[in-house]
């Protein structure tokens, strides 16, 4: 965490505000200020509405502030010139995977991206091998998507990000409509990208067990940044939580009640397994 | 009374040579007055068994009867289609009209309603998904969030007054207070004798409002019971693919390490009194 601290923000909103055409003068975004660091997974939350979607779109240039400034992997996003610069740079996977999915076949829709990159042949099959096996896309590479199921197209979205190697991946709410186990294969993927490629992930979600999960949580509510900072310390301002539609998951509950009942888990516990071993440690 | 499939089976594009069997078998019956869950892997069939039972998708072979009139002509898949409302998996593309009320409106004028009675029951339908319409009945539906353009969504099905409502995954996307909206509409909803199935990756959503749990694994009913039966038989979830509730698993993992506790679907508070007392019991 400290290390990351130090490091120079990848993203940085400085005083963003954005109001949709049609939007009676109501900003969906209002003096967002955040800085996000290289290599963090940073979380952002708040309750449909809220301007999640926003401020995803903002990071990779496909809206522009009405005022205000947003810098990513150092480019100013209001500036046309450094457009194709950030799109390369900054991957989204958007909420719904029918608004991205070009390709004809699975495996020819993750290379769409490579491809328009003019990389060469043997580096695209690889990056496209690479996505469609951490997506679990590999049986499916030559069905066509629109037989796909809506969770399988979400991870074919996600595969086509991934496949552009960005330095920054926005993921807007790219978990929701998928079952348990894959939620938690994303969320585990996410770490990965993180650790093992230093890449900066910013993950819009409602789901509890996937903020405690990152470094840090934005929270934001009617357009403002409400809070920032470790998703604990989020969850220990209860108020502000449950306003804002946030309830710790049963396991949550079920380690504060162990707690008071004198059975102290070492570290976060955040999966069953990781529970009941620590559980376990303590006969 | 209920939606009853017998032996069902369904196949996309069947005679070609991408035909791909995507259920198979399926005996399942909606009750009137239930709340019946259905979980599985993304891909399993959940959403297409949802469209044969609606009569979006008539089913390859088998029977299906609604309040035991077996639907095999296009007047039974109408009368089917009438009785069954829908909530397809991304709802808020179900929306086309260029104002929320018009939206809403479109499913009871083509059942025949108008004037004030129409009007009413926008209103209602309205302020039932917890959408003032003095607010948004003037909006256009491309104006709103995501959330609410799913609830003006369920609006317009509830407006047409189902008697069996099919949600395809309704709360993915949304928010807690938006949740729990649903879950009283839905309550509602069964103690007016409707019946309502709903597809769910959450078994929190399940533990609160599902009187049964049916597990769909490729194609097949692998599993289908009453919730606690269903949460606790943690190796068929597993062929299933999928993962107990959170704190079942907990017991679970504690009891094949070695530990003596009964394996129960049951609160935070309770499930640490187990844990509690069987590491008491492990110490002695």
């Amino acid at each position: 965490m400290d290390a990351q601290n130090a490091a120079a923000p990848i993203v940085i909103c400085d005083d963003v505000s954005f109001i949709y055409p049609g939007g009676e003068g109501i900003p969906a975004l209002d003096g967002i200020s955040l800085e996000i660091a290289e290599g963090e997974l940073m979380a952002i939350a708040g309750l449909n509405g809220s301007g999640k979607s926003t401020l995803c779109r903002l990071l990779n240039a496909l809206l522009l502030p009405a005022r205000g400034k947003v810098i990513s992997c150092g480019l100013d996003t209001a500036l046309p010139e450094n457009l194709f610069e950030i799109r390369r740079q900054v991957g989204l996977i958007m909420q719904n995977p029918d608004n991205q999915i070009v390709g004809p076949t699975v495996e020819e829709d993750v290379a769409f991206g490579p491809e328009n990159l003019a990389l060469r042949r043997d580096e695209i099959h690889a990056r496209v091998e690479e996505a469609l096996e951490a997506m679990h896309l590999t049986a499916l590479r030559e069905r066509e998507p629109h037989l796909l199921s809506l969770g399988e197209k979400k991870r074919l979205a996600a595969a086509g990000a991934m496949a552009l190697r960005p330095r920054v991946l926005v993921s807007d709410e790219s978990t929701s409509m998928l079952d348990a186990p894959t939620r938690a294969e994303t969320i585990s993927l996410f770490k990965r990208l993180r650790d093992e490629q230093g890449i900066t992930v910013i993950h819009a979600t409602h789901r509890p067990e996937e903020i405690l999960a990152a470094d840090r949580v934005a929270l934001l509510g009617s357009g403002r940044l409400l809070f920032e900072g470790s998703p604990h310390a989020l969850f220990e301002k209860v108020e502000l939580s449950e306003a804002h539609g946030l309830r710790p998951t049963a396991l949550y509950h079920l380690v504060r009640e162990l707690e008071q009942r004198g059975c102290r888990l070492p570290g976060t516990a955040l999966e069953a397994k990781e529970v009941a071993e620590g559980l376990w440690a303590l006969r | 009374m209920g939606i009853a499939l017998k032996g069902v089976g369904f196949t996309y594009l069947p005679g070609t040579p991408i035909a791909r069997d995507v259920l198979s078998s399926i005996d399942l019956h909606l009750h009137a007055g239930e709340i019946l869950c259905l979980m599985g892997r993304t891909g399993s069939g959940k959403s297409t068994l949802l469209n044969v039972m609606s009569g979006l998708l008539g089913a390859t072979c088998g029977e299906i009867s609604l309040d035991g009139e077996n639907i095999n002509d296009r007047a039974g898949t109408r009368a089917l289609r009438n009785a069954a409302g829908v909530l397809l998996q991304s709802s808020e593309m179900q929306l086309f009209a260029e104002s929320v009320e018009k939206d809403v409106a479109f499913g009871p004028r083509n059942l025949g309603q108008s004037g004030e009675e129409l009007k009413q029951v926008v209103r209602d339908s309205l302020a039932a998904v917890g959408l003032d319409p003095e607010v948004y009945s003037s909006r256009s539906p491309f104006t709103l969030s995501e959330g609410e353009m799913r609830r003006v969504a369920l609006a317009g099905v509830l407006a047409m007054r189902p008697r069996y409502l099919l949600m395809d995954e309704p709360t993915s996307g949304l928010d807690l207070p938006g949740r729990r909206l649903l879950y009283a509409i839905l309550e509602g909803l069964r103690e007016n004798g409707v019946g309502v199935l709903m597809v769910t990756h959450d078994w929190e959503e399940v533990e609160l409002l599902a009187n049964r749990v049916a597990v769909l694994s490729q194609g097949h009913i692998l599993l289908e019971g009453e919730k606690e039966v269903v949460a606790t038989a943690t190796c068929e979830l597993a062929s299933a693919g999928l993962r107990p509730p959170a704190l079942v698993a907990v017991l679970f993992e504690l009891r094949r390490m070695g530990l003596d506790l009964p394996i129960r679907l049951s609160s935070p508070v309770e499930t640490a009194a187990i844990i509690a007392a069987a590491l008491e019991g492990a110490v002695r």
